[in-house]
């Protein structure tokens, strides 16, 4: 009697494992074959308009089938680590990103004080809007500074769909 | 002992009185007739004068009135403002006070850091006793922080 409850379980066992093993070329079979999934870095530049950059505060929204994957610092020694930012910003499509430089070598013109990495989903390329919150200068009075967002590379895709298009910065 | 205003020491004088008296009585030429336009042009210039006049001292009322008013208005309104309007609170991290805490909160905490400047136990953002670095990344990570109901919101206000 146990030898054949054992040879029921094993064989019930075997047949779930064959069924999965079908089931899985049917699921991939059903996805969009068309769908494209890349890599974008966008930069985050500022121009003080000559004016010393000491800090700033800038808020990025990404739209479009976008989730923010990683943030980088940016070109200027005084820039060049990572900005504050909320951990929460990570796999959505907002941010804040913030930083400070009590460095002399503080940027006078435009600038790349931040790169962002985005995974882009989908055949609409999104759109990047930035909105300057802050910028100070060295007496820590706000400044009248300019924020571009320029797609830095060419994206990296991570399926083999044909892609020649990136962000478009705005 | 009173002085009698009519006399005097000087013999002269006292011979000039009846004289002039005299003068006087001969001056005198008796009814004089004014004639009724020159009469009514005096009475009319009178009247003028006298409005003139009345209206002068109502201005210089009303207008010492309107500034009493005003006066006390302004003492009411300076009162009012100095003794029951209370300053707005200051939010936690706002450093420089400008009603928002954002990153020249945490660039101006770290510049008095740097600076050896005198710092404001107010400023312990940590709460653990010290006003050091870690207050900076408090208002910094303050400022960036994303809002779970608006999206990204920055720095508080």
């Amino acid at each position: 009697m146990k030898q054949a409850a054992a040879i029921f379980i094993l064989a019930s066992l075997l047949l779930c494992t064959a069924g999965s093993d079908r089931a899985a070329p049917i699921a991939a079979a059903n996805a969009p074959a068309d769908v494209r999934v890349r890599f974008v870095a966008v930069g985050v530049f500022i121009d003080p308009h000559g004016k010393p950059l000491a800090c700033y505060q800038v808020k990025i929204i990404a739209t479009g089938d976008v989730k923010l994957v990683g943030i980088e610092g940016g070109d200027a020694d005084a820039y060049n680590q990572p900005p504050y930012y909320d951990p929460r910003a990570l796999q959505g499509n907002q941010i804040i990103l913030g930083a400070y430089s009590l460095g002399g070598n503080l940027p006078v013109q435009n600038t790349r004080v931040a790169t962002l990495m985005f995974r882009v989903a989908g055949n609409v390329d999104p759109a990047y809007n930035a909105t300057l919150d802050v910028a100070g200068t060295t007496d820590a009075t706000p400044i009248a500074a300019a924020v571009t967002l320029v797609p830095l590379t060419p994206p990296v895709r991570a399926t083999n769909e044909p892609s020649t298009s990136h962000g478009d910065a705005r | 002992m009173m002085n009698d205003p009519t006399s005097t020491a000087d013999p002269d004088d006292q011979a000039l009185r009846p004289r002039l008296r005299e003068a006087f009585a001969r001056l005198d030429p008796g009814q004089v007739e004014i004639p009724p336009a020159l009469d009514a042009e005096i009475l009319s210039r009178a009247k003028r004068d006298f409005t003139r006049r009345l209206r002068f001292r109502s201005a210089v009322r009303w207008t010492a009135a309107a500034a009493s008013l005003a006066a006390a208005v302004a003492i009411v309104f300076i009162v009012r403002a100095s003794f029951f309007h209370r300053p707005a609170p200051v939010a936690k991290g706002d450093i420089n006070a400008n009603g928002k805490v954002d990153m020249l909160d945490a660039y101006l905490l770290a510049k008095h850091l740097a600076a050896g400047d005198k710092i404001d136990q107010k400023w312990d953002m940590n709460g653990d006793g010290v006003v050091d670095q870690r207050d900076v990344d408090w208002i910094a990570n303050h400022a960036v922080q994303i809002s779970p109901a608006n999206g990204a919101t920055g720095g508080t206000q």
